[in-house]
């Protein structure tokens, strides 16, 4: 798997309908190797359809995802596009994972063992090789004494750490985070973020839909604002937070800060 | 007193049979009615399916037994009496099971499944390695209530002459002036075996809760 010169990330078009709702309506961005781009904007403008998007846990209507470089989710067969069956897609999804606002934690697992299951169940490497590993990341978000806890032994900021590990363990090339900080108490979203900041400043590929403006503003290198499913600002997020140039970015900014 | 115990080695040949029918019953029912409740999709089949449950939930277990035993082999299908009562109650326990595990399935977090998918499982696993430990969690107890039920229903099977408990209790009513201790003693049976299972289901679910927390694992 060689690095191409172009985005690791790249979508173009992005539609998708879901009831009567257009919630994307037509969006266009790109990733970089390294980057940390945060997602931002009102409850209902599209930010975590549009996550979902991208590790196509939804299909989009229309569009086009580019993984390095290369067209993911659809298919060329007998001349038409068409779109690829989900069991093509899990080797995607095994690159980019995902982190989620409600952790989802699989109850009936340990922090380990919920860490180790889809390096050993999904990408059947030796278990003690992944056990070792699973021990370190463990270790890298602070929890090796909570190895053999249940979820429901833990607080909300443990439990979302261990879903961090249990995303990095499988060693993919970008991580999606979706409002990871959203359904924690104040006192524990802190751990959290310094995890997240750890892996920016290692040079992780992330990808966040974030409402931490102290976040977005010191840890991403670029945000985008999507307003009724469109991108409707994007830049370094310094000058686009401090001088926001659309009236529904200026709204929005006003009403986070508060 | 006396006749319970000249008659104690057939009740005992009867409790087996009734135990080892049960078991099997049980199991067969169970496999049968999770498969349906995994496997069957689409709306065709899930209508086939609601239709079924619907009969054989709706109909009285004598009225099945007796089909069986009565109506089927004037069609070609003579199981005998235990091969009747087999397929009656395995009819009627698939039925329910169904359903208890549908609705068991329909409580999973759908977060979990999501989850499962983001983390690159196809369907198979996600089923081995998360669906059917979610539901064991969730269906345990209505699924061993079910059952507990259906130990005492086994009684009915008399009455197509299969030997288990109620039938050896019945024939030595005829024999003896004594219902009194032979009714209790029946009684106490399927009341023993019956609280087997209801307490086996105790111990299960009181161990998975202390162990992986509330259904769902209480996720906010």
């Amino acid at each position: 798997m060689s690095a191409t010169d172009g985005p690791l990330l790249e979508v173009a078009g992005l539609e998708k309908t879901l009831g009567a709702q257009h919630v994307l309506r037509g969006v266009d961005f790109a990733v970089n190797r390294g980057e940390v781009l945060a997602i931002i904007g009102a409850s209902g403008s599209g930010k975590s359809t549009l996550l979902r998007c991208l590790n196509l846990l939804i299909r989009p209507d229309n569009g086009r995802i580019l993984w390095q470089g290369r067209e993911v989710g659809w298919v060329q067969n007998a001349g038409k596009r068409m779109p690829a069956r989900e069991r093509d897609l899990l080797g995607y999804r095994t690159q980019i994972s995902m982190v989620f606002q409600s952790f989802n934690l699989f109850p009936h697992m340990t922090a380990l063992q919920n860490v180790m299951e889809a390096p050993v169940m999904v990408m059947k490497r030796p278990r003690d090789e992944v056990r070792a590993e699973a021990e370190a990341l463990l270790e890298k978000v602070r929890l090796s004494h909570r190895a053999s806890a249940y979820p429901h032994q833990m607080s909300g900021g443990e439990q979302q750490r261990v879903a961090i590990a249990r995303a990095l363990a499988m060693r993919p090339e970008a991580l999606l985070f979706d409002e990871v900080t959203s359904a924690l108490d104040p006192e524990l979203k802190g751990e959290v973020l310094s995890v997240m900041r750890d892996l920016a400043s290692e040079g992780m590929t992330m990808v966040s839909v974030s409402h931490e403006m102290g976040f977005v503003r010191n840890v991403a290198d670029r945000v985008v604002f999507m307003h009724k499913g469109r991108v409707c600002e994007a830049g370094d997020p310094k000058d686009v937070l401090a001088n926001p140039s659309t009236p529904e970015l200026q709204a929005f900014v006003r009403s986070v800060t508060d | 007193m006396d006749v319970l115990a000249t008659q104690m080695p057939r009740f005992l040949q009867a409790i087996w049979l009734t135990i080892w029918l049960f078991a099997l019953i049980a199991t067969v029912s169970t496999l049968l009615g999770l498969s349906l409740a995994l496997f069957v999709n689409g709306p065709r089949g899930r209508r086939a399916l609601s239709v079924y449950t619907w009969i054989f939930r709706g109909l009285p277990e004598l009225v099945v037994l007796l089909f069986c035993f009565l109506a089927l082999p004037r069609i070609g299908i003579d199981l005998g009496a235990i091969g009747s009562a087999f397929l009656a109650f395995v009819l009627i326990g698939t039925a329910f099971h169904a359903e208890i595990f549908r609705a068991g399935l329909a409580a999973i977090d759908p977060r979990l499944i999501e989850t499962s998918r983001s983390l690159g499982m196809g369907r198979m696993l996600m089923l081995r390695r998360v669906i059917i430990p979610q539901l064991a969690r969730i269906s345990v107890t209505p699924w061993a209530t079910f059952l507990a039920g259906n130990v005492k229903m086994l009684s009915l099977a008399s009455a197509v002459s299969v030997g288990e408990v109620m039938m050896v209790t019945r024939q030595s009513l005829a024999i003896s002036n004594d219902p009194m201790t032979l009714i209790l003693f029946a009684g106490a049976v399927y009341a023993a075996m019956a609280s087997v299972v209801m307490v086996a289901e105790l111990l299960l679910s009181g161990l998975m809760r202390r162990r992986y927390g509330p259904i769902n694992g209480g996720m906010t």
